[in-house]
């Protein structure tokens, strides 16, 4: 089994001085046997406490369907140092 | 990483939603180099270079430790995509559906559910799918995007360097995995496992 990941990346939508870009897509090809499976995971951000977390989170099974989910009124919290 | 695992388990999970659905259905229905991160450097076979140049070429808030959240999921257009009619009862059921997940880094989300339109008669089965949906995503999310695709340079054991000032680097993580990247960020990522 082999799976190859293609992650692609866009600039914040508001950048500022030290910003990062975000992962915004991950092609996902997975080949099993003889078959292989296309996804695309898409992702938009939201800041929350100082963490950009995804906002809407695209699911695409190429040529099959999608689901779209929002994720929000989000809460985070920091990790604790071991 | 275990992405081959966890893309299955989520296919299989949305699946498992849309089976719940199906059951009750009546028959006739490129990247930026001037922002940080970027490096117009070519890139040595020096891991801690290497490894210090990935980590800081995208944003990955490895500080994150939990996310809370709540869940809309745009079932119309799931709907839509697997040529799903719904009753009217069942479509208000579900649209009136509230989801909260929090996750924890690296375990199984809690994920709960409140009907307020009234529960479905196989809501056990449908939250079941949506369960497994959210946390097939979360499984992708924090290993993939939340965190570092390298733990640090020892990770690496080989470098290659391509002629155009990328390279492509080989971890010894559980699952073979090589990254190749430009002179900014990881661009393509294979990972081989001998477990089917």
């Amino acid at each position: 089994m082999k799976a190859t990941i293609d992650p692609h990346y866009a600039p914040s939508l508001n950048p500022v001085s030290g910003d990062l870009r975000r992962i915004s897509s991950l092609d996902v090809k997975e080949q099993i046997g003889t078959s292989t499976i296309n996804v695309r995971l898409s992702l938009d951000y939201q800041e929350v406490d100082g963490f950009n977390v995804p906002k809407h989170v695209s699911f695409d099974l190429l040529g099959a369907y999608s689901i779209n989910m929002e994720f929000f009124n989000c809460k985070t919290t920091a990790r604790t140092a071991p | 990483m275990q992405t081959s695992r966890m893309l299955r388990k989520f296919l299989l999970a949305v699946l498992v939603s849309s089976s719940a659905l199906l059951a009750q259905q009546p028959a006739s229905s490129s990247p930026d180099p001037q922002v940080a991160g970027a490096s117009s450097e070519k890139l040595s076979n020096d891991p801690a270079k290497v490894a210090s140049l990935i980590g800081a070429s995208y944003y990955h808030p490895d500080e994150l430790g939990s996310l809370g959240c709540s869940v809309s999921v745009d079932w119309p257009a799931f709907f839509t995509a697997m040529k799903l009619t719904l009753p009217e009862n069942r479509l208000k059921s579900i649209q009136g559906l509230k989801i909260q997940s929090r996750a924890i880094r690296n375990k199984i989300p809690d994920i709960t559910f409140d009907w307020t339109g009234g529960p479905l008669d196989n809501a056990e089965q449908f939250e079941s799918g949506i369960k497994q949906m959210i946390s097939g995503y979360y499984q992708i999310y924090w290993p993939m995007v939340a965190s570092s695709p390298l733990a640090g340079p020892s990770d690496l054991s080989r470098i290659d360097l391509l002629p155009d000032g990328g390279a492509t680097t080989t971890s010894l993580s559980p699952n073979m995995t090589t990254i190749t990247i430009d002179r900014w960020e990881p661009q393509h990522i294979t990972q081989s496992t001998a477990q089917p």
